[in-house]
């Protein structure tokens, strides 16, 4: 009885037993590689211990956006950090003729090619949004205009393209619901694709209001990463795993099976590796007596057709106690970069 | 003598003129390249957008300048029944998990945009839950305006006298 507050809480506890119990029979799987007791290196990131509206690792850098995300023109809001917790940009993001400036995404490519996504407003109450991209001097160089295109989140690839995720806006600066909501963008030739209309796929009534979040229910329900194969669009409010093959310039859409509902449930990190293997890293805090955190792996369900999370074996556990995971922050290459305990330092896997 | 003189203009004219044109471009704010969503040159990032008057800063005033504390009441009003509002936010939240019994009554800080209205939650010791705080996220948009935020259930930091 002494140990029933430490009993794991339903939701997240019932994934997470159910996760190991099949990690451990599946055996063979792609989640049996991913060994979080060995550690490749270690670093301080004292950036890691701030609030962060969306700080993850990204092609060798740990990407920070100033909290709360306006931009000023003599002071950088958008810092990046090496392997070793360094400094290693410090963009200055600034408009001739902005009023304010704020930031929705920052991202790196494979060949280190800095892009960020945002919006401005001058005097005069325009909205523009745009997606910009950062020269070697940290200032902006080339930029597209997206408007009436919001772009919530962006991810660029070393063609010099941007993928972005958002919403158009009607002239009463509403959502459109039925607008496109992935796009990708060139600095020389404007938007190229848009694509992903919630309103067209099979259970849109019932996602209906879900999709309505222009960034989801919370920060880090909803993913946007690219590697030079795939980009990838996860929706944890709807459930729906968009890839778009980039060698075959095609796009499809997956259901992966829902996580536990409850409103104390969250995604804290998602990753994408290089070879396209997709983690992410969950918090349950529905009982706050034992809130629960652990490491999942992405994979494909036969039964559904679909996919489904899967525990990574020895990862699930109290949330800052036993459990090995606090938050995944993201890939580099096909390791992953996490925390393990509030104390700013991230690991790396082998 | 004037001769002198005019070819002495001539030649800090024609240096001024170089060192004007040696400046590089990157410089000033002003980005290298700026297009369009169709490829279009831009001379301006707000070039060709209509103004939208409720996002004048003289507007802004109307409801809160820009980087104050943002609006939302403390936990020491929370406890009770009582309905309370949040007026719109000018400024992201950066508030901790307060309160107890919150509940969550309405949404749209995050679909609308603009200058939404912030999520209103009640205080409810009757249908509520004791160990619920409520916490203010920021949602984006990009809109580079008034921040648009949602109220979110969040485990209080006090739990004295909750029963579970």
């Amino acid at each position: 009885m002494k140990n029933s507050k430490y009993l794991l809480p339903l939701g997240l506890a019932a994934v997470l037993v159910l996760g190991l119990v099949e990690g451990l029979s599946a055996g063979d799987g792609p989640t049996s590689a991913t060994v979080l007791s060995e550690i490749s290196n270690q670093g301080n990131f004292a950036a890691v211990l701030q609030p962060g509206m969306h700080n993850y690792w990204s092609n060798g850098y740990l990407i920070t956006i100033d909290t709360p995300p306006f931009m000023v023109p003599d002071k950088a809001g958008v810092v990046l950090y090496d392997h070793y917790g360094a400094v290693a940009r410090q963009p200055i993001v600034w408009l001739e003729g902005a009023r304010e400036l704020s930031l929705t995404d920052v991202a790196v490519s494979r060949s280190g090619n800095l892009v960020v996504g945002g919006g401005t407003t001058n005097n005069e109450g325009a909205i523009a949004n745009f997606i910009a991209e950062i020269g070697a001097d940290d200032r902006l160089h080339r930029i597209v205009r997206t408007s009436p295109f919001v772009p919530a989140y962006v991810c660029a690839l070393d063609d010099g393209t941007v993928w972005a995720y958002g919403f158009d806006r009607d002239t009463s600066l509403n959502l459109v619901e039925n607008s496109p909501r992935l796009r990708q963008y060139s600095f020389d030739k404007g938007q190229l694709q848009a694509m992903l209309d919630p309103s067209t796929l099979p259970d849109a009534q019932a996602f209906r209001e879900t999709w309505r979040f222009s960034r989801g229910r919370y920060p880090g329900i909803i993913s946007l990463r690219c590697n030079s194969k795939t980009v990838v669009l996860y929706n944890g409010g709807t459930g729906d795993l968009v890839e778009y093959d980039l060698q075959r310039n095609h796009m499809s859409v997956s259901k992966v099976a829902a996580l536990p509902a409850d409103r104390m449930f969250h995604i804290t990190g998602f990753a994408l590796t290089d070879s396209g293997e997709m983690f992410a890293s969950f918090h349950d805090a529905a009982n706050t007596k034992a809130i629960v955190s652990g490491l999942f792996h992405l994979e494909r369900d036969s039964a559904s057709g679909g996919y489904k999370w899967r525990a990574v074996p020895g990862t699930a556990g109290l949330y800052l106690k036993d459990s090995p995971i606090e938050r995944l922050w993201g890939a580099d290459g096909d390791k992953l970069v996490f925390s393990r305990l509030k104390d700013g330092r991230l690991y790396w896997t082998k | 003598m004037r001769k002198r003189r005019s070819f002495h203009l001539t030649a800090a004219t024609t240096i001024l003129a170089s060192l004007i044109l040696t400046i590089p471009a990157t410089a000033g704010p002003t980005p290298n390249t700026l297009i369009s969503d169709s490829g279009k040159t831009l001379s301006s990032v707000f070039e060709g957008l209509r103004a939208n008057p409720a996002l004048r800063p003289d507007q802004w005033a109307k409801y809160q300048p820009l980087r104050r504390q943002w609006r939302g009441i403390g936990s020491s009003r929370l406890p009770g029944l009582s309905r309370i509002y949040f007026t719109e936010g000018a400024y992201c939240p950066t508030s901790t998990c307060e309160g107890n019994y919150a509940v969550i009554v309405s949404s749209g800080g995050c679909i609308s945009s603009g200058c939404p209205s912030v999520n209103n939650f009640i205080t409810d010791t009757q249908n509520g839950v004791c160990s619920d705080g409520a916490i203010d996220i920021e949602c984006g948009g990009g809109d580079a305006g008034p921040c648009c935020a949602n109220y979110e259930n969040c485990p209080s930091p006090s739990t004295t006298g909750c029963h579970r």
